[in-house]
């Protein structure tokens, strides 16, 4: 590979990653607690919500991904709302990945045997406590191959935010190719940094599944 | 004449179509042990969640020891009480279930301490001394440390047991507690629910066991399609039964033992 080439772009590169990996961590960040709010009103909730949020869950996840990006960043500013592109592709990214997340968080709870939920609530615990020490502890083990996954696909899919005018990694790879005419260098070294960055979590994958697999010692 | 210290009047409870409570009563003593028997989907199991409110039933009302389970008294008498009250009527109420429903995560002696730690407040060390005297008390000792699934059908069923009376209930629901059992296992589960009859608990014992219900149980009530059609002592009920139901249901239980 040809330093000479890429030495001038590279601090274009490095600055498109950090912004690539700052809208992964941002977009797990919010959507992990709203997928996990949305799966317990689904689950749990009184049944107005639970349908509420069954619909506002399909209407995203049947959308393609980019036709939601330019939903805000497009149809925001007609309604008023005028935001960052950074903004406007979190907000799309945090939207579609909450609504996937959801049903990888639910399908853990619903396989949870009910008789854990009637033993909780006979015995007196909150539900805070019941959740915390007894429900989650035996539904993450299943949450979290399918959770990681949906995961790793997220931060994937932050390389459409380049299509709504986010400097990342994507744009600027694709930017250099188009200057240079070289793209076999800059999108494979685009892809080299996707993988490093979804490899980080592919390790932390194989750590949590260690480490519950050790906490609780799960007969399954 | 002194109130009841169990009294359920007039449930009824339905789910779509299918009405499983349709206007029971009850009303038991302290120290009392009623059996409860009748064929499956008889509303028997119904009966026992609407007690403790786990199932809130559609009208009627039920009282332990004076107090109204899920409502308010007085002018609040129609309001739902919050959840946090209801939680609290419910830790003086213990439960133990068909398939036992351990927290397969837990030790058994973290499944005893878990709920008078959260629920009571009690330090861990009171509650380990209390789990230790239950589990002494259930055949146990020794397998504080063990899991769940490292236990027998029988020995989590008392465990179950012990971890009910760990709250110090005021009176003990048993939903089906041997149904799940392979035969064998079902005589040390009955002894401890015997030995704990005989110090003076009050228990409401839904059940197949009939030799259970003839020797423990001061009462018998036969369910049928979510009615008490008969209720009486023990020896009246499963030797001389007067409703053709009651007479049908136990032939049917002789034929095939």
């Amino acid at each position: 590979m040809d330093y000479a080439l890429i030495a001038p772009y590279l601090p274009d590169l490095l600055s498109g990653f950090w912004i690539t990996v700052q809208l992964s961590v941002i977009t797990l960040v919010l959507a992990t607690p709203i997928a996990t709010a949305i799966a317990l009103g689904r689950d749990l909730g009184p049944r107005p919500l639970a349908r509420a949020l069954a619909v506002l869950v399909n209407a995203v996840r049947l959308l393609p991904a980019l036709i939601v990006l330019y939903f805000v960043f497009y149809g925001g500013p007609q309604l008023g709302l005028r935001m960052k592109p950074m903004t406007a592709a979190t907000i799309g990214l945090v939207a579609m990945g909450a609504a996937y997340m959801s049903e990888d968080i639910r399908g853990g709870f619903s396989a949870l045997d009910r008789g854990q939920f009637a033993a909780c609530r006979a015995l007196g615990l909150p539900f805070g406590h019941a959740l915390r020490r007894v429900l989650l502890p035996q539904a993450l083990p299943l949450i979290v191959p399918p959770y990681m996954t949906r995961a790793i696909i997220m931060v994937k899919g932050t390389s459409l935010a380049s299509m709504v005018s986010v400097a990342d990694l994507t744009a600027e790879a694709t930017r250099a190719s188009s200057i240079t005419y070289q793209p076999y260098v800059f999108v494979l070294l685009a892809g080299v940094l996707y993988l490093a960055l979804s490899g980080v979590l592919v390790a932390f994958q194989a750590w949590v599944e260690r480490h519950l697999r050790l906490r609780y010692r799960l007969a399954r | 004449m002194p109130s009841p210290f169990v009294s359920a009047s007039n449930l009824r409870k339905t789910y779509g179509d299918f009405t499983a409570l349709d206007g029971v009563s009850l009303t038991m003593d302290r120290g009392e042990v009623v059996a409860v028997i009748g064929a499956s989907g008889s509303g028997k199991s119904t009966l026992l969640r609407c007690i403790n409110y786990l199932d809130p039933p559609d009208s009627g009302e039920v009282r332990v020891d004076g107090v109204r389970i899920g409502f308010g008294e007085g002018a609040r008498r129609d309001r739902v009480l919050p959840e946090r009250d209801i939680r609290r009527q419910r830790a003086e109420i213990g439960m133990v279930f068909q398939h036992f429903n351990l927290f397969p995560h837990f030790t058994v002696l973290q499944n005893l301490i878990e709920a008078p730690m959260a629920v009571r407040g009690l330090s861990r060390a009171e509650a380990t001394e209390r789990a230790r005297d239950l589990l002494n008390r259930v055949g146990l000792s020794g397998r504080e440390g063990a899991f769940p699934a490292e236990l027998s059908g029988g020995q989590q069923q008392r465990v179950a047991i012990a971890r009910a009376l760990c709250m110090k209930p005021r009176l003990m629901l048993f939903d089906e507690p041997t149904s799940a059992l392979d035969p064998e296992l079902v005589g040390e589960v009955i002894a401890v629910m015997r030995s704990l009859a005989e110090e003076g608990m009050t228990m409401l014992v839904v059940t197949h066991e009939m030799d259970f219900a003839a020797q423990t149980a001061s009462r018998v009530a036969f369910f049928d399609a979510g009615k008490i059609v008969e209720t009486g002592a023990p020896a009246q009920v499963l030797r001389n039964p007067q409703h053709p139901r009651t007479q049908a249901f136990l032939q049917r239980i002789l034929r095939s033992h």
